[in-house]
């Protein structure tokens, strides 16, 4: 076995050790007569070779240069295999010319073993890189897409341009260094530049001159906890037109990433007009809350100071009466009850209008109200005349309300019914009718009635439609319970024809309206 | 009945009310004088005149709140001050039921504070429980 290794060494050494021996072989040129005769096919092959030779060498100089230059390029190696194998052909045959004077056989034959083994190496090189390079994209798909994408930013260039340019809002871009690097159109006009004026400037040109100082810092501050937010929330803001002239504004801030560099979006709104009518509503709120604070005093000064020299005018009556029971004429003494009518009258005015003054300022508390019940202590509680009779149709709700305003209303209609009934005999009939986020409560008579032209009087202050001294009252009833009824947000109307009796209907919220009563 | 020795002092600025007061007195047949005053300045002079109807006297004071010129709670502070009048009984009579007016006289030590309009038709209550009050307590003599 040794041996037999020893004598395929010794051939091999003896193979190399004689490659360019060309003893035994003869010059192409002399294999045969034809290469003799006719030595144009001798030179046909020589031509041939060496031009294919100069070719195979300039092959990899060329792809080397070309793998230097595209590092990028995928499978280097496979390049360079086919390099070595062009290579090794190229010699190939370069040493098939010679041979037609020189019969280096031997190193012939070495040469094509050693392109043969290139050129498998090559191709088991190349297998398993087939379905990658099956993969690669198509160039001109490459292409397509590459202008699609182009497409798409250009679309999306220009409607960021049109939206920067559209929108209301003043945009400016500012780096990190607090450079303005783009500013809208709307920015221009706000502040009065233009853009090469703005463009390239600190956005500190903007700031009050006694807030730039300060404005860096927060700028700074801002860069290191960028987020989206307003600046200076609650706090009055100002810019500064190119003029010089302040007015004031909004600013929402919002940080980008831009090439890699913070920037902050200002999105900046001129308030002026808002900030004019906030004052404005400010301004009617002030006065409002005077004129309700001047009527809680009149309030009061109705309630003490009005009341008070009345019960001094009312004694004084009574003791006149009293002191000359005998003395006083038959008309005196008709005079001083007219006068004692008239002070009454003077007093259930005044705690009416106290009242009425009072809806709606005083705050109510929510109670859990059985309407029916409700009625019927109203109802036993007023005075009536035994031929008028109430009834109260059944399905009353029960409800979470301030119970004060709804015994309010209904006591005042059921009372009006009672009071302006023209006949001895008479029926008042209270019902509901459930209307989505309302109850309808109506208060139904079959008294004198009133003329559709009156409707909308009646519920005005003092207005009453018969005289004082037939029906006694202040006249501020029904504008007592309208009061009321809108205060909880509803409504009251009325129907009725002259003769024909008259229904007094208020819509009731089911559920009371969150707010503060105004 | 109260007795002929007891000084009321009506401390009113109103003629009406006071004439009012007086007109209940008189009928239900009080023979206590009523003295009047009409503010509280009035009042503290009457009441610290040596030669006036409430020296070494027992006395109650009626005692208005709304007056000119020093007001019924004013009053009240002078009196407590006072070395010689801080014992003085003061019942409050008034139209006001104010909790800050009620509140403000209590904290000045009044024995009751009386709004008219409980008062009784022609102050008959009011009267009824001054002669009940000054039947049962000792009352006592200031200065």
């Amino acid at each position: 076995m040794l041996r037999l290794i020893g004598i395929i060494l010794s051939q091999i050494g003896s193979f190399f050790f004689n490659l360019f021996d060309t003893d035994g072989f003869p010059a192409r040129w002399y294999c045969g007569s034809a290469w003799s005769q006719d030595p144009s096919i001798g030179w046909l092959h020589i031509v041939s070779d060496i031009a294919i030779f100069c070719a195979y060498l300039t092959i990899p100089l060329i792809l080397t240069y070309f793998l230097f230059r595209r590092r990028d390029f995928p499978f280097p190696t496979l390049v360079g295999l086919f390099a070595l194998f062009i290579v090794t052909c190229g010699i190939g045959h370069g040493i098939e010319a010679i041979i037609f004077w020189e019969p280096v056989y031997r190193l012939s034959g070495a040469v094509k073993a050693l392109t043969a083994i290139a050129s498998w190496v090559t191709v088991f090189a190349i297998i398993p890189v087939i379905p990658r390079v099956l993969n690669l994209p198509d160039l001109e798909k490459l292409k397509e897409k590459l202008e699609a994408e182009i497409a798409d930013r250009t679309r999306a260039e220009v409607l960021f341009r049109s939206v920067f340019s559209a929108v209301p809002n003043g945009l400016v871009v500012v780096d990190q260094g607090g450079r303005i690097t783009l500013a809208n159109q709307r920015m221009m006009e706000m502040f009065d530049y233009h853009v090469e004026e703005l463009v390239g400037q600190p956005i500190e040109c903007l700031v009050p001159e006694e807030m730039r100082e300060k404005h860096v810092g927060l700028r700074e501050a801002y860069c290191h906890a960028p987020i989206g937010r307003m600046m200076g929330e609650r706090q009055y803001l100002e810019g500064v037109k190119k003029s010089g002239e302040r007015f004031p504004i909004e600013v929402g801030l919002n940080p980008a990433e831009i090439s890699g560099e913070l920037c902050v979006i200002a999105s900046i709104v001129d308030v002026t007009e808002r900030k004019e009518a906030e004052n404005k509503l400010l301004r009617h709120t002030r006065q409002l809350e005077k004129s309700n604070c001047d009527l809680d005093e009149f309030a009061y000064v109705a309630s003490h100071d009005l009341r008070s020299p009345l019960q001094g005018v009312k004694n004084l009556a009574n003791w006149i009466r009293d002191d000359n029971q005998d003395k006083l004429s038959e008309d005196s003494q008709r005079h001083l009850e007219l006068m004692q009518q008239r002070i009454g009258r003077m007093e259930r005015l005044l705690d009416d209008l106290l009242h009425y003054s009072r809806i709606g300022r005083v705050e109510q508390a929510l109670s859990h109200v059985d309407v029916s019940q409700l009625l019927e202590n109203i109802i036993d509680s007023l005075p009536r005349p035994d031929g008028i009779s109430v009834t109260v149709q059944p399905e009353m709700p029960v409800l979470e309300t301030p119970i004060a305003p709804l015994d309010l209303a209904l006591r005042n209609l059921i009372q009006n019914a009672i009071k302006h009934h023209d006949r001895a005999e008479g029926k008042i009939v209270i019902s509901v009718s459930d209307q989505g986020d309302f109850f309808h409560f109506s208060v139904s008579d079959d008294g004198p009635g009133i003329l559709p032209e009156f409707h909308d009087r009646v519920f005005k202050m003092f207005e009453t439609l018969q005289p004082r001294d037939d029906v006694e009252g202040s006249g501020m009833g029904l504008s007592i319970v309208k009061k009321s009824v809108e205060n909880m947000g509803g409504r009251i109307w009325v129907e009725s024809q002259l003769g024909q009796g008259a229904t007094f209907t208020f819509s009731w919220p089911k559920q009371v309206p969150r707010e503060e009563p105004v | 009945m109260i007795p002929q020795s007891l000084k009321i002092l009506l401390v009113e600025d109103d003629d009406v009310d006071a004439e009012g007061v007086k007109r209940g007195f008189a009928k239900a047949n009080i023979g206590a004088p009523i003295f009047r005053a009409t503010n509280g300045f009035q009042a503290i002079e009457v009441l610290n005149d040596p030669a006036g109807p409430f020296a070494d006297a027992p006395y109650i004071v009626l005692l208005d709140l709304k007056m000119p010129k020093m007001n019924g709670i004013e009053f009240l502070e002078a009196i407590r001050r006072d070395e010689n009048l801080r014992n003085s009984i003061v019942f409050v009579l008034t139209t006001s039921n104010d909790s800050q007016d009620r509140v403000a006289a209590y904290a000045n030590c009044v024995a009751g504070y009386i709004t008219k309009s409980k008062a009784g038709v022609e102050f008959r209550d009011l009267i009824q429980m001054l002669e009940s009050y000054t039947k049962i307590v000792e009352l006592p003599i200031c200065r």
